[in-house]
């Protein structure tokens, strides 16, 4: 969909006889879906597929080593709960609580696999563009590669913040797919961020052209994702990648149908860009809160009465 | 005891298959997403035969359904459909019914209840029950149904203008990507779809809007479909009227059609043989009610 509320522009792009693409992607089910879906839907003008393996193995870590101000927060909070011991059987009972539908909840991993494993082995067998792992999409030889094939497009989900040379190298456009209602929610776990506000009319994705600003290049397509009652915030976000891929197949074959497009400029000073650093358990248990009180459920229902 | 169905052909209707609930769709409904889809497909698969719609209707017509028989059916024409079903579909063998308004396919009119939904969206809603006031609308009714059950073509155009001026021409024309266009029509044709009659325009028959419009609707989008194929079915937009003795004497235009409504219900060859109606079955599509059950509910 083209965003209804935003002041349009148009881009005219080069035109030539037959676009070639590369792509970059994180390692998840989802990001190899991304791939798939574009190379089966535009076969032989795909030219390469980067994957980016570069993520540290840092959220086990701070599991299992917390840092000194949480354990000091810990310590004072046992403290005081200490001399209440009607709160502090109130406490165990919560968390006794918790822990049960914790342990009932599925990581995003296990939703992931469910949700695009049958789609994945349709879309493999007919791909013939293997990834490439690589660790920086920015080192100097992956610049070097990727200006050597020239492609007119450059589409990415995931994976890294790209340098200007690395997006120069697109003879086109270089587009990017957030999972995130732009301008709104710009940034990092913008759906969980968008369930936080129950901001449910936002729960979406956008196609944009990218840029070293944080998700802030003009969008080319933005929608909602397609929710039911039973979801939760893993396949609310899963739900929206999707859409999202969906957004990214269309606006390139729009592309290529007449270089000549709409693009819908991301007003400066509006929404937000989410830093990973502010996600926190806080936010997640206040949306988990929400699912399990059945709050997102009434409202995906009550949304169709007018 | 595991549950069984009892013999006849259930047909499962559908309206998209999308990972998109646009702002057009949210709040009208009906669009199920892929995955969903797909795990309803596995599951009716184990509870009797996956058929298509000509050897479903087959069956039904020589009086052959001795065990449950399964088809599925999708309405509006929407692009998802394509897009999503087909694959999940093609990937196990099967084909399905789609029904199509001729307007929405050739680009001349956008689907009325999707502006309406756009029009909430946006907050339009408050021009749209300006312009309902002169139709004795109350404030306290719902827009949605309201429209529904007093629909007009005098209303339509008042819907009309409120969406005109709060969009684009190019917003318009982009919206209209939601529905399959004719070279799609021909791709699920040369599949083997069974491509059915669904009105030129979606239009409901109500007091304003008799049934000798519906019927002329439906010969509009005849019209525009023969030249791939001559339908062998009428699906009622809205499934209202329930039953044909509302369509008067309009109804000899049908030929020997098969008029296809919802109603939830099976079809047995009691049922409908002699009418030559067809009925469906509304798929659950929010996840919390299984399409199992939505069946065996009907048994």
């Amino acid at each position: 969909m083209l965003p209804h509320d935003l002041k349009s522009s148009v881009k005219h792009l080069p035109v030539v006889d037959n676009p070639t693409i590369v792509i970059f992607t994180g390692t998840e089910l989802r990001h190899d879906r991304f791939a798939l879906k574009i190379i089966n839907q535009f076969g032989s003008q795909v030219v390469g597929w980067y994957r980016i393996n570069n993520k540290p193995n840092v959220e086990k870590q701070s599991n299992l080593f917390p840092s000194a101000d949480v354990l000091l927060r810990k310590v004072k909070r046992l403290v005081r709960l200490s001399r209440h011991p009607k709160e502090l059987l109130k406490n165990i009972a919560q968390r006794a609580t918790r822990l049960n539908r914790v342990t009932k909840r599925q990581t995003l991993a296990d939703l992931e696999k469910e949700m695009f494993s049958n789609e994945i082995i349709r879309l493999q067998a007919n791909s013939k563009v293997a990834p490439i792992d690589i660790i920086d999409p920015n080192a100097a030889e992956i610049v070097e590669k990727i200006q050597s094939l020239a492609p007119y497009f450059i589409l990415t989900l995931g994976g890294a913040k790209y340098s200007n040379d690395l997006i120069d190298c697109a003879t086109g456009i270089a587009l990017n797919q957030h999972d995130g209602w732009c301008p709104d929610y710009k940034g990092s776990n913008t759906i969980e961020w968008t369930l936080f506000n129950r901001d449910y009319s936002r729960i979406g994705s956008t196609v944009h052209v990218l840029t070293s600003g944080m998700d802030a290049g003009p969008i080319l397509r933005r929608s909602t994702a397609c929710l039911v009652g039973d979801d939760n915030r893993h396949t609310c976000f899963l739900r929206s990648v999707a859409l999202g891929t969906d957004l990214m197949c269309e606006a390139v074959s729009a592309i290529i149908r007449n270089p000549e497009i709409e693009v819908f400029e991301q007003p400066y000073y509006q929404g937000r860009t989410y830093l990973r650093k502010q996600m926190d358990g806080d936010i997640v248990k206040a949306v988990e809160g929400d699912f399990d009180s059945g709050l997102f459920r009434n409202t995906i229902q009550a949304i169709r009465t007018f | 005891m595991a549950q069984k169905l009892s013999p006849g052909w259930y047909i499962v209707l559908y309206h998209d298959v999308s990972w998109e609930d646009s702002i057009f769709t949210r709040y009208i409904g009906g669009t199920c997403p892929p995955d969903l889809f797909e795990a309803n497909i596995d599951s009716l698969g184990t509870i009797g035969e996956l058929v298509s719609i000509d050897v479903g209707e087959e069956l039904l017509r020589t009086d052959r359904l001795t065990k449950p028989y399964i088809s599925i059916w999708f309405d509006d024409g929407l692009k998802g459909v394509l897009n999503n079903a087909l694959p999940i579909l093609q990937a196990k063998g099967l084909t399905a019914g789609v029904s199509l308004c001729s307007k929405f396919v050739a680009k001349q009119e956008f689907f009325w209840r999707f502006k309406l939904s756009y029009l909430n969206h946006i907050d339009g809603m408050r021009f749209v029950r300006s312009k309902l006031r002169k139709y004795d609308y109350q404030l306290s009714k719902s827009v949605k149904e309201y429209t529904n059950l007093n629909f007009s073509e005098e209303m339509l155009a008042d819907i009309d203008q409120v969406y005109v001026d709060s969009t684009s021409d190019s917003f318009r024309q982009d919206a209209f990507r939601l529905f399959m266009d004719k070279s799609d029509v021909e791709l699920l044709h040369s599949y083997g779809w069974t491509i059915s009659n669904h009105t030129a325009s979606h239009y409901r028959m109500s007091r304003e809007y008799g049934p000798e419009r519906v019927v002329n609707d439906f010969l509009a989008c005849e019209e525009y479909l023969k030249d791939f194929t001559r339908t062998n079915y009428w699906v009622i937009p809205f499934g209202t009227p329930k039953n044909l003795d509302e369509f008067d004497q309009y109804i000899d235009a049908r030929d020997d059609r098969y008029m296809v409504f919802v109603n939830n219900k099976k079809n047995t060859s009691q049922l409908c043989n002699q009418d030559k109606v067809l009925y469906r079955i509304d798929a659950p599509i929010s996840g919390s009610v299984s399409i199992n059950d939505r069946l065996f509910a009907i048994n």
